[in-house]
């Protein structure tokens, strides 16, 4: 192999395609952008933070790559060029050569005729000739090892180019993505939900005043008789499919002895107790009257149907399906029908309790040491979710669906939520659910105002008795000035016998 | 006004946008081109370097494509998230915050 060799035609082509491959990159880098400025523009607090710094550093990847696309294909293209004018020099070089040696040996042939005819000045002049000659061969010689060193000197130029095209650590950087671009999003979105999962459920429920709390109450019943019908048959048909195996109550208890010994009676007792709620339906009505009784009737007689067009071929179990579906909806609707405003009062409870309490900072100290209290359900859930997220997230991707005999590296590389859920339960404190719901400021308290009568009326000034009026109606008689002799002695000093010291007149 | 501080259909609308920085078939187009490079340097340091570059750069191309398609679809699931939970929070508490 020569330091000569290859084709630059076929490097200009490559760097062209390198081009239109950087193009591509830059592409989805502006589309990118686009996401997250539209994202960003109507999106704040820390999952819109954490987005961004994801998107940021997608695009900086991005960006890396398209130079470095574009990077190699100016190297590629300089290399083409090198290598194009070496070999368009090596070609008319190796023409020289020829014609020299050509030349070399026409003068050989012509130096033997002048020693066979005895011609020494032509023998000389021709000795001189092929000197001349093959000085030129040998500087074509050198030309051409001249060329492959310095192709050689490209070669290594453009092979270390090619080995520090890409940033180190640039796969690193973007497999550490794996962990941190997904579980961004959503861990942003986990807290959200956590957030209003317990301002919903924890929140209303449990720290709702005690109005809320009686018309909770009060709702347990409607709610327990709204599911028993519909939850209990849906129970005893899990059970008919496989999918739950709880033992069926009532009468299939009290003959379970020989319910094991024979599948046929397991098989009537199950349809028996699925048929229940809609024999009782058909039997005795839901108490209503008139139109409405004869529907109640009607449809627990769907329902007894739809059980018994269980057991039947596929069309039957479908239709089957249906109507105990219609019946448990018609159960469903009527009950919430019926307990329309209950439903209604508990849900403007809720609003206003809800809202009332958790502005409050006892109320938020509270929920944050329930959250706190939380942690391993939430760790537990966390974990369920994972497994569910790493099977569909690396079947979306590769298109293979998991073989347990065939462990698949990948599911060690998903990002994981259960790891990272005590930090976060960790960060739900009570000035964090403040942040969340805002506090509200403790009311001030104002004594309320006095009734009127009994509100002490101040004493007009003018009825103030001057202490030495207090003195006696005797003095005061003898002050006043009716009453003092004109010329006789006064008990007030006279303004021109006061003597005011040098404080009072200042 | 919104629970979260995102307006989830907006969110949501982004999803296409995701979807289109995707990066599909890149990495198996520039690694061609690439091993293109290698063949067309004639042998030597210059096509063993080109081929492990082709096969870094299709690696990387195809692991960064991987990361915008997780990015996209996680940003599609909180948009759902956020939409359902909304609609729900909505529903019961009637927009206080």
């Amino acid at each position: 192999m020569s330091a000569l060799d290859g084709d630059p035609g076929q490097l200009w082509a490559a760097a062209d395609r390198c081009l239109v491959i950087a193009d591509e990159c830059d592409a989805a880098s502006g589309a990118l952008l686009g996401a997250l400025s539209s994202a960003t523009a109507g999106w704040s607090g820390a999952a819109a933070v954490q987005f961004a710094g994801v998107g940021a550093a997608h695009r900086r990847l991005l960006q890396t790559a398209r130079e470095a696309l574009r990077s190699l294909a100016v190297h590629t293209r300089g290399f083409a060029d090198l290598l194009d004018e070496a070999q368009r020099e090596l070609r008319r070089t190796q023409a020289q050569a020829r014609e020299g040696r050509a030349r070399l040996r026409g003068l050989h042939a012509r130096e033997r005729l002048a020693i066979q005819a005895g011609e020494e000045d032509a023998r000389a002049a021709i000795g001189r000739l092929i000197e001349d000659t093959r000085g030129t061969l040998t500087g074509i010689d050198t030309r051409i090892a001249e060329l492959e060193h310095r192709m050689l000197l490209a070669r290594r130029r453009f092979a270390g180019q090619l080995d520090e095209l890409l940033p180190p650590g640039m796969l690193a950087d973007i497999e550490r993505l794996w962990s941190t671009g997904g579980l961004a999003v959503m861990l942003g979105g986990a807290a959200g939900r956590l957030f209003q999962a317990s301002k919903l459920l924890i929140g209303t429920a449990r720290y709702g005043p005690g109005a809320f709390g009686r018309d909770l109450k009060a709702l347990e019943e409607p709610l327990a008789k709204l599911l028993r019908g519909p939850g209990g048959t849906a129970r005893v048909l899990a059970d008919r499919v496989g999918v739950a195996r709880r033992p069926p109550g009532g009468l299939t208890t009290a003959l379970s002895p020989a319910e094991g010994k024979s599948p046929v009676l397991r098989r009537l007792l199950v349809e028996y107790e699925a048929a229940t709620p809609g024999i009782t339906d058909l039997v005795k009505g839901r108490g209503h009257d008139g139109l409405r009784d004869a529907a109640d009737r009607a449809m627990g007689l769907i329902e007894v149907g739809g059980v018994l067009m269980l057991r039947g071929p596929g069309w039957a179990k479908v239709a089957g399906a249906v109507a105990v579906g219609s019946w448990a909806a018609w159960r469903i609707g009527g009950a919430m029908y019926d307990h329309k405003v209950t439903i209604a009062d508990v849900g403007r409870r809720a609003k206003t309790d809800g809202s009332a309490v958790l502005g409050s900072q006892a109320g938020q100290e509270q929920l944050a040491k329930d959250i706190q209290r939380s942690k391993p359900v939430v760790r537990g859930a966390a974990a369920l979710a994972d497994d569910l997220l790493a099977e569909s997230l690396i079947v979306d991707l590769t298109k293979i669906k998991p073989t347990p005999s065939i462990p698949n590296p990948l599911y060690g590389r998903v990002p994981t939520l259960s790891e990272h859920t005590d930090e976060l339960v960790d960060r739900v404190t009570p000035d964090a659910l403040a942040g969340v719901f805002g506090r509200q400021a403790p009311p001030v308290i104002t004594p309320p105002p006095l009734p009127e009568a009994n509100t002490p009326r101040p004493e007009p000034s003018r009825r103030i008795t001057p202490p030495i009026r207090r003195a006696g109606p005797r003095l005061g008689a003898s002050l006043s000035g009716r009453d003092l002799p004109i010329d006789g002695p006064s008990l007030l000093p006279r303004r021109q016998d006061v003597v005011q010291s040098p404080e009072q007149q200042w | 006004m919104s629970y979260f501080a995102v307006d989830p259909q907006a969110l949501g609308a982004i999803a296409p946008a995701m979807r289109a920085a995707s990066l599909e078939g890149v990495d198996s187009a520039a690694s061609s081109a690439i091993r293109a490079i290698a063949g067309g340097a004639g042998g030597g340091e210059c096509a063993v370097a080109a081929t492990d570059l082709a096969g870094t750069v299709g690696k990387v191309l195809g692991v960064l494509g991987d990361q915008l398609r997780i990015f996209g679809t996680a940003t599609e699931l909180s948009a759902s998230a956020y939409g359902r939970v909304e609609g729900l929070a909505s529903g019961l508490f009637g927009g206080a915050r």
